[in-house]
């Protein structure tokens, strides 16, 4: 470029100067002159000249003229490719090629090739390499050249010579021919046939090719020209850039193992001190890594230099050069100019040689740079004027290092590039890298929590701190820490704000991540507004899709289902073809049963199976849509559904689901062979991974209605000390209640007595909490003792994470007890959050429905007991929520309702006893509130006639104290004492605290008379007889 | 010692400890004959395994200069003393701060090999066999990789079988 640029100065002045004396010369004086010019090594006064006669001549029609006008147009285009400028030269080329006569059409078009390739124009150059190598021959005015024969002239034909001599001088004349083209004159003779092309021709015609189908990214045609290259070049780091080439070429190709065998080949070289070739490799080294050629790649990244260690290196082979041109030494310093980028010092410059100076006297003290001198200390320039790479490199090392599972390499590399650049994006990027492999696989997760705290404690701005903070999520989520993981929001949420995209991007991600871990910890309400937050403050990020679905989902949990249908419905308009999108339509049909759109939600379930048989939430459509059927009593098709679920299951759960709704169906059939059947199935498949508590539970219970009992409880006892230490093995839940009842219905004495001594003995064997607690509430069950047990439950549990259902339904049963309800709100949460399908949930929402009938909460009271009545319907222990809902009508003032309430719960024979005496008490009290006494009494009068036996007289006593009202309000004070007076006679209720009211309203002598009698045998007929019109 | 991921199988664990028993053997004589190659490193000598060689180690180590052949040997003697995640540690640093040092390198890496392995991290070990087979291809350290390999291929299968009968 620089010689070209002087040259160019030489021939622009030359220009000016002699333009019109140009003019006035003759075509054969241009000629001359551009000879003597040529001659004289003055290139460039010599192209005024020729271009001149070109111009001239264009218009001859003359043979011998035509032929000397490609010559001149031959010698420009190669002058202008001496002078490099491709543009001019190939103008020329061209206009050589495309004219006659056309004597040396290989030069020419290998010239054109080099220069088409120069002046970017590839498409040309593969056209001009295609016609070099068709190896042209000479065209047009060209006449055969006679083979003479010498040895057969005779001496006079021969002039006096021998044919030896005149052999001697044709091969004399050839070799003059070949010298150098530039300093020739011209002659108007015809050339032979030009000889064909030279390896290092060759070389580069092939090089000159396979660069051009490389830019123009036809890679496969660039392979063969590359190997011919690599095949045939002397020099090595040509060689080494034409590997490097080859492999990019390949690479591309997705040839790698023929890329690898290259790459080989060139690591043994030393092409990594070739600049280009240094600076090519992290290109391909990182397009290796990028398709997980990840030994390809570490064996390219290895080659690549530190900078300065490929300057020195340049700087040593300059200085050789320097010293066999006769240049002095220079020592290359590498400094920061004004500007802040690096430059080059080579002590001088070519250009104050060359061109500022002008100085002859300079350029005589010291020889000319050699060409190759110029280039190298234009690539040194060019190299250090680029950023800085090895850290780049070595940060890229430590990620290929982590992916091609070398993690304690990748640490270091991560930990290095991290020190060289504290306070730089890619230091602190590193930084988070080498935490995140500590992470996964290393497992070093205090060092991990040390260094990440640290970081954190100083860095509060940028990408940075971000990602420090998204590599602790990943380490505490890795550990199940998802409480750790919520204790960053707060670090998160005081990060200094940037609207920068990446860092907006891992902002959005670590919001997300808090809100997943609000979704693993249970906490749907909080998990909400944080897929929230994602949707709102990062519109379109990369977790918007995501974020949808779990917003969704979060209302799932939280049984907003209208809510939660709308949005999956939105979501599957809006990403048709979404991750999410088979579940999204499964859980549309949880929604519309949560709805009791039994029949809509059977069409989604269908949907789905119809849709996606391959998804894994087909086994769950299918168990869902087998509950459907069997609940309407399609059995059939409901055991064909629950049989595909359990068939198409891909975990544990999914088949544990369909087994024993399975199970539970063939129990109301009474089909025990299918039971044992399709529950040994289930264990024969899944093993340990399946619920065997819930697998034993159903033997066991089958063993029972076959007559087995011995071997059911000892199946039971053997399953409860296995599993019982893990809390989430609910089928240990239902052995225990199994259990219960069997001992008390079933067991003689003894052999309840040996099981509880062997249960006994287990309980102070053990040291896990969760199977003590289990043991203890079986027990108390089976001795009659579980308020006792509840009570001492309070006080001793603290944190309730470990409780299994029983136990928590019998801190529930002992709360309620106590009246103390203020736990009723955290008992039904964690049912609802944790066992959901759990039978013990009625103690909870027992105690949640009375807390907040105690608040006076009677609407929010009435949607707790209907959804007790929706789970336990008529069972004995779900009477409470009748009575609940017929007071919290009373509450409201709706006596119908009410009225309707406790009498639909009187003709209940589940419910027989206790519930009985205290609904027709409630009927009493219906009608008192409704202001008819009279009706009242009659109600209170049939609980202390018929119900006193229950509850301990407790509903008893207080029918004979509301009836005294009632009496009294109906002016009916003689019939109410003697209602006092049968409170006091009647040895159900007479010791009862109420009993004092009564003794208080009778008076004390009237009191003691009454008890005299008592002692005195003396039996009373006290009834009080009142018209009322009571029905059942 | 971690164990191989998936597995406490008692007869996993036995065999990791019967190929790292080879490694400690070859992690000395690397060190023996790194000694004997390395300038301050005095006569050659038979090395005694015993820990009370191990101070005598450290006084050899001490009289090194050469920083590569320093954390080489340095790696060695961790191992020596039973840290081998420490020695893989410095192994690391070896080989990512001198990636293109011919006269360690290649040991290095297959030594880092053979501590992964020890750690019980097969696909690490796997791994790092394979890259200083690609890597040091014809060196002695290529031919152990390739030994290596095998056993580590045949500890997998092992592995993998006793998991798949349970």
């Amino acid at each position: 470029m620089i010689r070209c640029t002087l040259l160019l100065l030489i021939f622009l002045a030359g220009t000016a100067l002699a333009q019109s004396e140009i003019e006035e010369m003759s075509a054969s004086g241009l000629l001359t002159e551009a000879s003597r010019k040529l001659a004289a090594e003055q290139y460039g006064q010599a192209i005024p000249y020729l271009t001149e006669y070109v111009e001239r001549m264009t218009e001859a029609d003359d043979a011998r003229v035509y032929a000397l006008t490609q010559k001149v147009r031959l010698k420009l285009g190669k002058l202008m490719a001496w002078l490099e400028d491709p543009s001019a030269a190939v103008g020329w080329l061209e206009q050589y090629t495309q004219n006659l006569p056309c004597d040396q059409p290989r030069e020419a078009y290998k010239l054109l090739a080099a220069n088409l390739y120069s002046s970017g124009q590839y498409e040309q150059c593969v056209s001009a390499v295609t016609n070099a190598l068709a190896r042209p021959l000479p065209r047009g005015l060209k006449t055969s050249k006679k083979t003479i024969a010498y040895e057969k002239m005779s001496n006079k034909e021969l002039g006096g010579h021998s044919y030896r001599k005149i052999k001697r001088i044709e091969e004399a004349a050839a070799e003059e021919k070949e010298k150098d083209d530039l300093s020739k004159g011209f002659s108007d003779d015809v050339p032979d046939p030009e000889p064909d092309y030279t390896v290092d021709e060759l070389v580069l015609l092939n090089m000159a090719l396979a660069e051009s189908y490389s830019e123009l990214e036809q890679w496969s045609l660039s392979i063969e020209p590359y190997r011919f290259v690599i095949e045939n070049v002397v020099d090595e780091d040509r060689k080494g850039y034409a590997i490097m080439q080859l492999v990019n070429a390949l690479v591309a190709q997705e040839q790698f193992e023929e890329a690898r065998t290259f790459i080989v080949q060139l690591y043994r070289t030393d092409a990594r001190y070739n600049i280009r070739v240094n600076m090519a490799l992290i290109k391909t080294a990182s397009a290796l890594f990028n398709v997980d050629q990840y030994d390809s790649a570490l064996m390219l990244y290895r080659m690549v230099l530190p900078r300065e260690d490929l300057v020195n290196h340049q700087a040593a082979r300059m200085n050789e050069i320097r010293r066999a041109a006769g240049l002095p030494v220079v020592k290359v310093t590498i400094v920061v100019n004004e500007a802040g980028r690096l430059e080059t010092l080579f002590g001088y410059t070519h250009g104050d040689v060359d061109i500022d100076s002008g100085s002859q006297d300079f350029g005589q003290e010291l020889p000319p740079k050699p060409k190759e001198l110029i280039e190298l200390e234009e690539m040194v320039e060019r190299l250090v004027s680029l950023p800085p790479y090895e850290n780049e490199v070595l940060y890229q090392t430590g990620l290929l290092y982590a992916k091609a599972d070398r993690p304690w390499e990748a640490v270091r590399a991560f930990d290095l590039t991290a020190s060289r650049d504290p306070g730089g994006t890619m230091g602190q990027r590193a930084f988070a890298e080498s935490l995140l492999v500590l992470v996964d696989p290393l497992q070093k997760y205090e060092r991990v929590e040390t260094r990440g705290r640290e970081f954190l404690e100083t860095h509060i701005e940028g990408l940075g701190p971000r990602m420090v903070t998204h590599a602790l999520t990943i380490s505490y989520q890795k550990q199940e820490l998802w409480k750790e993981v919520k204790q960053l929001l707060p670090v998160i949420e005081g990060f200094v704000f940037s609207d920068e995209p990446a860092v907006l991007q891992y902002e959005c991600e670590l919001y997300y991540m808090q809100a997943i871990a609000d979704m693993v910890l249970l906490n749907y309400k909080e998990a909400k507004p944080g897929f929230e937050r994602i949707l709102t403050d990062y519109p379109d990020s990369h977790q918007q899709e995501n974020a949808s679905y779990w917003h969704a989902m979060a209302q799932v949990f939280l049984k907003n289902h209208q809510e939660a249908l709308d949005e999956l419905d939105a979501y599957a308009q809006t990403y048709p073809d979404g991750s999410w999108l088979p579940s999204a339509a499964f859980h549309c049909g949880i929604c519309l049963f949560g709805l009791e759109k039994l029949e809509d939600a059977q069409v989604r379930f269908t949907h789905v199976i119809d849709t996606w048989p391959g998804e894994p939430i087909y086994s769950d459509a299918c168990s869902l849509r087998a509950d459907l059927l069997a609940a309407k009593g399609l059995l059939t098709d409901a055991q064909r559904d629950y049989e595909e679920a359990i068939a198409t299951a891909r975990i544990p759960r999914q088949a544990t689901y369909a087994v024993f709704q399975l199970a539970a169906m063939f129990d109301l059939e009474g089909r025990y062979d299918e039971i044992i059947a399709v529950v040994n199935a289930y264990l024969d498949t899944y093993g340990e991974t399946g619920d065997v508590a819930k697998a034993a539970y159903w033997i066991g219970k089958t063993k029972l209605a076959q007559g087995l009992t011995g071997e059911a409880v000892e199946a039971y006892r053997v399953t409860i000390l296995k599993y019982g230490g893990n809390v989430l093995q609910d089928g240990v839940d239902l052995i225990i209640s199994e259990l219960v009842s069997v001992s008390k219905r079933v067991l003689e004495d003894d052999e309840r007595e040996a099981l509880k001594e062997s249960l006994r003995a287990s309980l102070r064997k053990t040291d896990n909490m969760t199977l003590q607690l289990r043991l203890r509430v079986l027990l108390a069950s089976m001795e009659g003792a579980r308020l006792e047990l509840g009570k001492q439950l309070i006080t001793e549990l603290d944190d309730l994470e470990q409780a299994p259902p029983p136990v928590l339904a019998v801190i529930c049963d002992a709360s309620f007890k106590l009246e103390d309800y203020s736990r009723g709100e955290e008992m039904l949460t964690l049912f609802e959050t944790r066992y959901e399908e759990s039978t013990f949930m009625l103690s909870a929402l027992k105690l949640r429905g009375f807390q907040l009938f105690d608040e006076e909460l009677y609407d929010e009271s009435l949607k707790v007991v209907a959804k007790a009545q929706a789970l336990y319907g008529t069972d004995p222990e779900a009477a409470w929520a009748q009575i609940l809902k017929g007071r919290a009508e009373l509450k409201q003032g709706r006596f119908d309702a009410a009225r309707e309430t406790f009498q639909a719960l009187i003709t209940v024979r589940s419910w027989r006893g206790e519930p009985y005496a205290e609904a027709t008490f409630g009927l009493g009290e219906v009608e008192e509130a409704a202001g008819d006494p009279r009706k009242a009494f009659g109600w209170y009068q049939r609980v202390y006639f018929l119900y006193k036996g229950y509850a301990n007289g407790y509903w008893a006593a207080e029918g004979y104290l509301a009836s005294a009202r009632c009496l009294q309000k109906l002016g009916l004070e003689n019939d109410m004492r003697n209602t006092f007076r049968a409170m006091l006679f009647d040895k159900y209720v007479n010791t009862l605290p109420q009993a004092e009211e009564a003794r208080t309203a009778l008076g004390p002598e009237e009191v003691l008379e009454i008890s005299q009698m008592i002692v005195g045998g003396i039996q009373t007929n006290l009834t009080v007889r009142l018209d009322a019109e009571v029905t059942e | 010692m971690r164990l191989l991921s998936g597995t406490n199988d008692p007869v996993s664990i036995c065999n990791i400890r019967r190929v790292a028993a080879g490694l400690i053997f070859f992690a000395l004589t690397v060190i023996s004959s790194a000694a004997e190659e390395g300038a301050a490193a005095g006569p050659a000598e038979p090395v005694d395994l015993k820990p009370n060689r191990i101070q005598a180690l450290e006084q050899r180590l001490a009289t090194i200069t050469d920083p590569v052949a320093k954390l080489f040997f340095t790696a060695g003697l961790e191992h020596t003393k039973g840290d081998s995640e420490r020695a893989i540690e410095t192994l690391a640093q070896l080989i990512v701060e001198h990636p293109n040092d011919e006269k360690w390198i290649a040991k290095s890496e297959l030594l880092s090999a053979e501590l992964y392995l020890e750690l019980g991290m097969l696909k690490s070990a796997a791994a790092t066999a394979r890259q200083v087979l690609s890597l040091h291809a014809g060196t002695d350290a290529a031919k152990q990789a390739a030994e290596l390999r095998v056993k580590i291929e045949k500890l997998r299968k092992e592995t993998e079988s006793k998991e798949s009968s349970e």
